[in-house]
C-alpha cells in the first residue's frame, strides 16, 4: 500500500523544512497556488471520495462546497488538532513528525475555501507538539512559505497556532470555534452551520489534521490512485491507532476495509501475554463496543463498521483482553464524559454525571440491582436530546456494554463482586 | 407570513418568527425554562423541544425559525415530546436540593410547577449522594445566589449582557459543576436593573434581599398597579397580605417597561407604610402645632373658615394647588371643586421640572420622581406656582388647598413658598406623608397612598395607567377622592361621586385631551390621551 501520510516517519528530523523539501515538500503547495482554481480544487477533492477523518466522516469535498466561496467576508479555515478522544493518538503524530504535510494540507485546502487566514487549533495537553507546530509554522513564514505572496504565487495567506485550554468539547467543531472566539467553549446549536456562519460570524470549514494531510498526495497521485486503496465508499488510507491489550500498541497506516482482526492480530501483533480477546471498542472511547465474535466480522472502513452497529469514528482502537472488567472499563469512560461535559444542556449535564455516579457506586461494590436498568434509562434519555453529541458520546457505550456484557453489570450490582478477576486470565 | 400546523391547527406566525413565540402569540404553552422573550434564545434547557416533521430528532422551539408549511407537534399531542420533557424534568432534578420549605421560589416555581405538570416520578437518586455546591452567594446587596438550585438556564447571564450591557455574570466549570458566577471574588453586580434576574430566575437560584424570607407566596394577594417612582410608570404586580404590601414585581407592558423595572422603583412600594405616613388627620388647635382630630371635624373646620374668608374677600382669596404625585381623578376633582365654588380662584399645578433628578438612563428611569407629572397639562391647570405664591405675598390669596407635594421643601421655590406659607389664614394640605409642608398647615387631611387606592397617572409620553387598590386603606386614612367629595359635600360644591373609576369616567366624558377613553377601556395596559 502506498503511504498518504506516513511516507516520512521514520526519516530522521522529518520535523524540518529542509527535511521535508528534499522529500518534494511545497511542491504540490506552490503548484496549486498558482494554477489552481477554487472549483477544480473543491472538485478533485470530491472526485477522490476523501471523508472527513475527525470521527464523523463526512465527504471533505462535500463540506467545501456548502462555503458560499464568493462571499464578501472572509473565509476562514481552521484545522481540528484538539484530538482528544480516549484512544486516539494519530493528529499528535503527524503534528509532531510531519507538520510542513499539515501546512502544506492548509495551503492547499486555503486556496480552495478563497481563504487568506487559517487557524490550528492545538489541543491544550499537546504541550510539545504546538511547540513544534509553531516552529514549523516560523520556519515556514521565514522561508516565505506563509505569509504574504506564499511561495511567490500571489496568494496571500497567515496561518495562526493556537493553543486550548484542554477540553475535549473544542474537539466539536463549533465547541472550537467558540473556543477560538475567546469564549467558553460551548457548542453552538446548527443551523446555522460553520460553513455559513461560523468563526466571527464568517464561513468557516472545519477539518481535522489527518484530513488536511492528506491533500499534498491528493494532488500530486489524483482521485483514481487514491480510490486503488480501501472500498468503494471509503477509499484510501486512514491513520488507526491501537492500545489496550496487544503487543505492538501504536499508530499505524492502514488501507481501508482492512478486516479488524487483522489489524489487531497481524498490524498490531495479536492479544498480549497469549490471552483471549474480550472486545474492542474500534473506534475511539464514543462508539459501541464490539465483543469477540464480532472483531471477526468487522472490517475497518465507515460501512462495514456501521453495519455491525458501531463506527470507525477517529480510528482509536481500544483493545480489552479476558481480564477486564467491564464495569469498571465503563466507569472509566463514564467518568471521561462527565468530567468533559460543557455543562450546557441539561441531559447531558447531569446524566452524564448521573450515569458515573451510578457506576462508581456499582463498581465500589455498593450497587444495588436496579441500578443497571437506571443506568439504560439515564442513556436512553440522554440519546439525541442536546446541542452536540456529547451525550450520546457516552450514551453510545453504556447502551452496547449493558446489551453486550449484561450478565458482568447485574452480578456486581448484585453481588458487589466482579465476575472477572482483574489482571487473571481465566 | 409563513403558515405552520401545530397539534393540527394552521397558524399564521409572523416572518422570522421562532416556534415557541409563534406558539405563546396563540395561547399554546410549551414547557421552557431558558427561553425569555426579551432575551436571545440559548437552547439549553431542552425542555421545549417539539416533533418537527421531517427532522430527524426532536427541535428546540426557542432555536427553531418557523418555516411555510412547517408541521409541529407540541407536548399537547406527542408523546415523545411529552417524555422528553418528563426525562429533562428527571435530569434537572437530579441534583436538586429539594428544599422548597425554606425556598423564596416555593409557589412560583416553574421546577415545581412542570414538577406536577410533566414529570411526578420518585426520585432516583439519594440526597446524600447529590452534587453539592456552593450556597447563599451574595452577587450584590441586592441578590443572593444558591448554586445548588440553579438549574443554568442562564437567562441571568444574558440579561446582564443583553439589557444591562453589562459583562458581570458568566458560567463557570464543567458539567455537573457548573456554575453561574461574577467574574472576580470581589465583583459584585452594579446594575441598577439587577433584580430583574431574580424576577426571571425560573427557580429559586436568585432571590432578592429584600423579600427573602418575608412571605410565603401564596398567602399573597396580587393586585396589577403602576410604580409611582418616576414619570415612567413601569407596570407592576404588587404582591401583599394582610394589609401589608410585600413586593413589586414588573408587569409586562411593551409600550412601557417590556418585562423589567429599576431596583430603585422596584422598592417604592416601602413609602406605604413609611414612618412619616400620616394615619389620621390633623387639626391646629392654637399655637404652630396640629393634633389628630376626626374627620368631622377637620372638614367642618375648614369649609367653616373658608366659607368665611370667601365671604370677606370673595372667591379668589382661596386657591389651589395639584399634585404631579396625586392621581389624575384628584387633581380632577380639585379643579372641579373650584371651578363650581370659587370661580375665578387659582388652581395651580407644579412647574414639569419639579422633581427632576439626574437625566433619563439608557433603559427606563425617566429623570423625573413624579409619576403624574403629565396630569396638570392635560387638565388644563395652566397657573403657576409662582403666581400663586405672589398673591399670598400680595395678600390677595388668604386660604391654600393643596395636594401631596411638599412645595415648603422642594424646588427652587421652597423658601419662598415655605415663608409665604406663614402668611395664609388656611392652609390645607391633602397628603399621605406628614412632611414639611403638612406639618405647617391648619388642616392636614390624610391622603391614602395609591396602592390603597384607585385612580390613573399619566406617565411622561401620554399614557393614561390605572392602578388598583392593593391593600384598603391605614387606620383612618381616606382616598383622595373620597376627601375631596367630603370636602365639596361640606362646601356645598357638587362634584362627580363614586370611587376612582366613575371619577374618571365623568372627567373622560368631560375632558378634551382624555375623548374615546374610559376606565374600561385603559384595561391593564392603559392608553394614550388624545393628542
Amino acid at each position: 500500500m502506498e503511504k498518504v501520510l506516513t511516507s516520512l516517519w521514520g526519516v530522521e528530523n522529518s520535523h524540518k523544512l529542509d527535511v521535508y523539501k528534499s522529500h518534494g515538500g511545497y511542491e504540490m503547495a506552490k503548484q496549486v497556488l498558482s494554477d489552481w482554481d477554487s472549483p477544480k480544487l473543491i472538485e478533485h477533492v470530491k472526485a477522490t471520495g476523501l471523508r472527513g477523518r475527525g470521527g464523523a466522516g463526512f465527504p471533505t469535498g462535500l463540506k467545501w462546497s456548502f462555503v458560499p466561496i464568493d462571499s464578501e467576508k472572509p473565509k476562514y479555515l481552521c484545522v481540528n488538532a484538539d484530538e482528544s478522544e480516549p484512544g486516539t493518538a494519530k493528529d499528535r503524530y503527524v503534528l509532531e513528525r510531519t507538520p510542513h504535510l499539515l501546512i502544506e494540507g492548509v495551503l492547499i485546502a486555503a486556496k480552495a475555501l478563497k481563504c487568506h487566514h487559517a487557524f490550528i487549533y492545538c489541543r491544550g495537553e499537546f504541550y510539545d507538539q504546538l511547540a513544534i507546530v509553531r516552529a514549523a509554522v516560523e520556519e515556514a513564514k521565514a522561508a516565505g512559505i506563509v505569509g504574504k505572496n506564499a511561495l511567490g504565487t500571489g496568494y496571500d495567506i497567515q496561518v495562526t497556532v493556537h493553543s486550548g485550554f484542554g477540553a475535549y468539547i473544542c474537539g466539536e467543531e463549533t465547541g472550537l470555534i467558540e473556543s477560538l472566539e475567546g469564549k467558553k467553549g460551548q457548542p453552538r446549536i446548527k443551523p446555522p452551520f460553520p460553513a455559513v456562519h461560523g468563526l466571527y460570524g464568517c464561513p468557516t470549514v472545519v477539518n481535522n489534521v489527518e484530513t488536511i494531510a492528506a491533500l499534498p498526495w491528493l494532488i500530486k497521485n489524483g482521485p483514481e490512485a487514491y480510490k486503488k486503496m480501501g472500498t468503494e465508499k471509503s477509499p484510501g488510507s486512514k491513520l488507526m491507532s491501537i492500545s489496550g491489550h496487544v503487543e505492538r500498541p501504536g499508530t499505524y497506516e492502514i488501507e481501508l476495509g482492512m478486516p479488524l482482526k487483522d489489524f489487531i492480530n497481524e498490524t498490531a501483533g495479536g492479544i498480549w501475554k497469549g490471552r483471549k480477546l474480550k472486545a474492542c471498542i474500534p473506534g475511539g472511547s464514543s462508539v459501541p463496543v464490539l465483543t469477540a465474535e464480532e472483531v471477526e466480522k468487522v472490517n475497518l472502513d465507515y460501512e462495514s463498521c456501521a453495519a455491525n452497529g458501531t463506527m470507525l469514528g477517529s480510528g482509536g482502537c481500544i483493545v480489552m483482553d479476558e481480564t477486564v472488567d467491564m464495569v469498571h472499563m465503563l466507569r472509566v469512560l463514564g467518568h471521561f464524559y462527565s468530567h468533559e461535559s460543557c455543562g450546557q444542556c441539561t441531559p447531558c449535564r447531569r446524566g452524564t454525571s448521573w450515569a458515573h455516579r451510578t457506576l462508581c457506586r456499582i463498581d465500589d461494590g455498593e450497587g444495588k440491582p436496579e441500578d443497571v436498568e437506571t443506568l439504560l434509562h439515564i442513556a436512553n434519555n440522554m440519546t439525541g436530546r442536546t446541542i452536540c453529541p456529547l451525550a450520546d458520546a457516552l450514551a453510545m457505550p453504556i447502551k452496547s456494554f449493558l446489551t453486550k456484557f449484561r450478565e458482568e453489570f447485574d452480578y456486581k450490582a448484585r453481588t458487589g463482586k466482579s465476575l472477572v478477576q482483574p489482571g487473571k486470565a481465566a | 407570513m409563513p403558515k405552520i400546523t401545530i397539534d393540527g391547527t394552521e397558524f399564521e406566525a409572523k416572518d422570522g418568527a421562532t416556534v415557541i413565540q409563534t406558539c405563546a402569540d396563540n395561547g399554546i404553552d410549551i414547557g421552557h425554562y431558558c427561553w425569555h422573550p426579551g432575551l436571545s434564545p440559548e437552547g439549553n434547557c431542552r425542555m421545549c423541544l417539539v416533533e418537527v416533521e421531517k427532522a430527524p430528532k426532536l427541535m428546540p422551539s426557542c432555536m427553531t425559525t418557523v418555516g411555510d408549511g412547517m408541521v409541529v407537534k407540541t407536548q399537547h399531542t406527542s408523546e415523545k415530546v411529552r417524555e422528553a420533557q418528563r426525562d429533562v424534568m428527571e435530569f434537572l432534578l437530579v441534583d436538586h436540593p429539594i428544599d422548597c420549605p425554606i425556598c423564596d421560589q416555593a409557589g412560583e416555581c416553574k421546577l415545581q410547577d412542570y414538577y406536577m405538570q410533566y414529570d411526578r416520578q420518585p426520585s432516583q437518586v439519594p440526597l446524600d449522594s447529590k452534587v453539592h455546591k456552593p450556597k447563599r452567594q451574595k452577587f450584590s446587596e441586592q441578590v443572593t445566589y444558591d448554586a445548588e438550585r440553579c438549574i443554568l438556564c442562564t437567562r441571568c447571564v444574558r440579561f446582564c449582557r443583553e439589557i444591562e450591557g453589562k459583562e458581570e455574570l458568566g458560567m463557570i466549570n464543567r458539567g455537573a459543576v457548573s456554575l453561574i458566577s461574577l467574574y472576580n471574588d470581589e465583583a459584585k453586580l452594579s446594575g441598577d436593573y439587577q433584580v430583574n434576574i431574580v424576577d426571571i430566575c425560573p427557580v429559586g437560584a436568585l432571590t432578592h434581599s429584600d423579600f427573602r424570607f418575608k412571605k410565603r407566596v401564596w398567602f399573597m394577594d396580587y393586585t396589577p398597579s403602576i410604580c409611582a417612582g418616576c414619570s415612567r410608570g413601569c407596570n407592576v404586580t404588587v404582591g401583599s397580605h394582610n394589609a401589608k404590601v410585600y413586593r413589586y414585581k414588573p408587569r409586562e407592558n411593551q409600550d412601557v417597561n417590556q418585562w423589567w423595572m429599576c431596583d430603585e422603583g422596584r422598592l417604592t412600594y416601602k413609602q406605604v407604610h413609611a414612618e412619616g405616613r400620616l394615619l389620621k388627620p390633623r387639626l391646629r388647635s392654637g399655637g404652630d402645632n396640629s393634633e389628630y382630630t376626626d374627620w368631622r371635624r377637620v372638614l367642618d373646620r375648614s369649609a367653616d373658615v373658608i366659607k368665611l374668608l370667601e365671604k370677606k374677600e370673595g372667591p379668589q382669596a382661596i386657591a389651589a394647588i395639584g399634585s404631579p404625585l396625586a392621581s389624575t381623578e384628584e387633581n380632577y376633582l380639585l379643579k372641579k371643586l373650584f371651578a363650581a365654588r370659587f370661580p375665578g380662584a387659582k388652581v395651580a399645578f407644579p412647574a414639569a421640572d419639579l422633581y427632576k433628578e439626574g437625566g433619563p438612563d439608557k433603559l427606563l428611569k425617566t429623570g423625573d420622581k413624579a409619576p403624574n407629572a403629565r396630569a396638570g397639562a392635560a387638565l388644563g391647570l395652566t397657573d403657576t406656582i409662582e403666581s400663586v405664591i405672589e398673591g399670598i405675598e400680595a395678600g390677595t390669596i388668604k386660604a391654600l388647598y393643596m395636594l401631596g407635594d411638599d412645595l415648603a421643601a422642594t424646588g427652587p421655590l421652597a423658601e419662598r413658598f415655605a415663608k409665604a406659607a406663614e402668611k395664609l389664614s388656611w392652609l390645607m394640605v391633602q397628603s399621605p406623608y406628614y412632611h414639611a409642608t403638612a406639618q405647617r398647615a391648619h388642616a392636614v387631611l390624610a391622603a391614602t397612598h395609591h396602592l390603597e387606592s384607585q385612580g390613573t397617572f399619566i406617565n411622561f409620553e401620554g399614557r393614561v395607567q390605572r392602578f388598583a387598590p392593593a391593600i384598603k386603606p391605614q387606620v383612618e386614612a381616606r382616598t383622595g377622592v373620597q376627601i375631596l367629595q367630603d370636602m365639596a359635600a361640606a362646601l356645598g360644591a357638587d362634584i362627580p361621586g363614586g370611587e376612582g373609576a366613575q371619577v374618571f369616567d365623568a372627567l373622560a366624558a368631560e375632558e378634551k385631551q382624555f375623548s374615546g377613553l374610559s376606565w374600561n377601556a385603559l384595561g391593564d395596559q392603559g392608553a394614550k390621551l388624545g393628542q
